[in-house]
This record gives C-alpha cells, sequence and structure tokens, in this order.
C-alpha cells in the first residue's frame, strides 16, 4: 500500500515537472523567439546584425515614456477604479455616447498601438465590449500632434476629409466587431 | 496599504505579459526598417487601378512611426503614384498591424484580432477611395 503510495506520488511529482517546464516554456515562448530570431539575423548576416540592435535600442528608448504612462494608467485605473463597475457604467449608456468616449480616447491616447494592449485586455476581462476597443484602436490613426505634418505634406483639404472618414470608418468597424463579436 | 500593494501587483502583472511581446514587435520592427530600405516601396507600385490595392498590401505589413508613412507617401506622390494608392498605404500603415498581430492575438483574442485586421484592410480601401473623391468633389 505504501510502495503504491510513494509510486503514486513520484508519478505526481514527475507530472507536476513536466507541467512547469510546458508553463514555463509557453511563458517565454516569445521571448525565446526574439533571441533566436537574433541569432538568425547573426549568422546569416552578421553585417544587418548591429544596424538591426541600434534600431531596436532607439526604438525601445523611443518607447520608454509611453510604458511608463500606460503602467501609471494600469496602476491607477487598479488603484481608484472599480474596473467592472465603470465598465458597467459605461455598458448602460447609450450606443452614441459609447463609441463617442471612445473615438475621443483613442485619438487623445498616446504612444505606440502595442503599448495598450496589456490595458485592454484587463479591461477586456472586466467586461468591456470588443467592438469599443476595435473603435478605441481605429482611432489611434488620428494623431493630434502628427496632423500638422500630415497638413504640410497632403494639404489641409486632405487632411481634414481624411480625418473625418477615419472616424466615420472607425464607428462602422465598431459595428461590424460588434455584430461578429460581442 | 494593501489596496497599493495589490494595485501594483496587478500593474505589473499586467506589463509584465505583454512585456515579452512588445520585445517581439521591436524587433520585428528594427528587422523591418533595416531590410527594406524606405526607397524600395516605389518599385512595387504598377501605375494602374490595382496601386490602390498594392498600396493597402504594403501599409499593412509595414509598421512604425506614422511619420515614415507621411514621408514614403510624399514621395511616392512625387513619383506620380495616384492619391488612392498613398491614402491607402497610409491608412493601411497605422490601422492594420500584421507586424503586431501576434501580440494583439495572444493579448486580446485570435479572434479578434482576426476580425479587426481583415476590416481594417478592407476599410482601408473604401477610407482611401472616399477621402480622394471628396477631396476633388470639395
Amino acid at each position: 500500500m505504501n510502495k503504491k503510495n510513494l509510486s503514486l506520488s513520484g508519478e505526481r511529482k514527475q507530472k507536476i515537472s513536466v507541467n512547469n517546464k510546458s508553463s514555463f516554456l509557453k511563458r517565454y515562448s516569445v521571448l525565446l523567439f526574439v533571441v533566436i530570431g537574433y541569432c538568425v539575423v547573426y549568422i546569416f548576416k552578421s553585417s544587418v546584425f548591429k544596424k538591426v540592435i541600434n534600431t531596436n535600442i532607439s526604438i525601445i528608448l523611443s518607447l520608454l515614456p509611453s510604458l511608463v504612462f500606460v503602467y501609471i494608467l494600469m496602476f491607477a485605473t487598479n488603484y481608484f477604479i472599480n474596473d467592472k463597475k465603470i465598465i458597467k457604467s459605461i455598458n448602460s449608456v447609450s450606443k452614441l455616447k459609447k463609441y463617442s468616449l471612445s473615438v475621443v480616447l483613442g485619438i487623445i491616447s498616446s504612444g505606440p498601438i502595442y503599448v495598450w494592449y496589456g490595458l485592454l485586455a484587463s479591461l477586456r476581462k472586466s467586461g468591456l465590449s470588443y467592438s469599443l476597443i476595435s473603435v478605441f484602436l481605429y482611432n489611434r490613426a488620428v494623431k493630434l500632434p502628427l496632423l500638422p505634418l500630415l497638413v504640410a505634406y497632403f494639404g489641409l483639404k486632405f487632411t481634414v476629409i481624411l480625418t473625418v472618414v477615419m472616424v466615420v470608418a472607425s464607428l462602422v468597424q465598431g459595428e461590424l466587431i460588434h455584430k461578429l463579436l460581442d | 496599504m494593501n489596496k497599493l500593494v495589490s494595485a501594483v501587483k496587478r500593474a505589473s502583472r499586467s506589463m509584465a505579459s505583454s512585456l515579452p511581446l512588445i520585445l517581439l514587435i521591436t524587433f520585428l520592427l528594427s528587422v523591418l526598417k533595416v531590410v527594406v530600405p524606405a526607397s524600395a516601396y516605389s518599385y512595387v507600385f504598377r501605375r494602374n487601378f490595382f496601386d490602390i490595392l498594392i498600396g493597402d498590401v504594403l501599409g499593412s505589413v509595414s509598421a512604425g512611426n506614422p511619420v515614415t508613412s507621411y514621408i514614403i507617401g510624399g514621395e511616392l506622390l512625387k513619383q506620380n503614384i495616384s492619391l488612392f494608392a498613398v491614402t491607402a498605404f497610409i491608412v493601411a500603415w497605422v490601422t492594420v498591424g500584421i507586424v503586431q498581430f501576434p501580440a494583439e492575438s495572444k493579448l486580446l483574442g485570435k479572434k479578434f484580432a482576426i476580425y479587426r485586421n481583415i476590416s481594417s484592410f478592407i476599410l482601408a480601401i473604401f477610407v482611401s477611395l472616399l477621402t480622394v473623391l471628396l477631396v476633388n468633389l470639395v
């Protein structure tokens, strides 16, 4: 009996260690992919490797302020706001108000789109609809600080019309995602 | 105090789960930036109706600061690429994210990432057509 128990606990231990290994691999698979990517670039084109590293460092440095901002925002929403309550109240207002809020937040949010995925994922878990996430993400394309530059390249008329059409397109996408996923 | 610690923990956990994906995107971005020079874009266009689709595809697979897309777009216009194609290019650049797709799919769901990117790709063509038609009309 004791022997049986011992062998069972041994099997369990083995299972746990296999599970730990696979969850470790799962957790770090993306980082592993990045490291392998660097190795491949180094092996096949070592001259490009240094350029890629330098470009990567400059991109990461330019990202730091946005990452800090998003972290502070994540902390603030966790500390001051009850995610579920606020999303419940967002979901209770009219569609027009919900979409307008997503459009405005999307336009005024700064930094690259991917630094927002983490925050949006945690809001999604609290019940934020996919349609509002998609409207927010589409409007991240309307960059207020870059509008003068767009005007310089393509003219004021083009910039104004493009901006308006893009906001309308974001609402179309929101409705589409709502029909498909929410 | 407990609330503060738990808020810090939750924020750190969320950030830690998205950091490897952000690193992956920055890696892919830097490879793209180094391997594909800005001048390479103009060689792909055929100067016909299908340029709008080519602009859409190019914008979708490219990524980076939108300023780069404006600069490339400006250069393409100088090389007589149609405004339809250039508009589709700059719209797809900021709305479709092939490079960001792995991160988007992992954090927000595969289905959502697929639907959002496909609809953004199709919408870029409509946005381009409507914008240029309205610019010519107004």
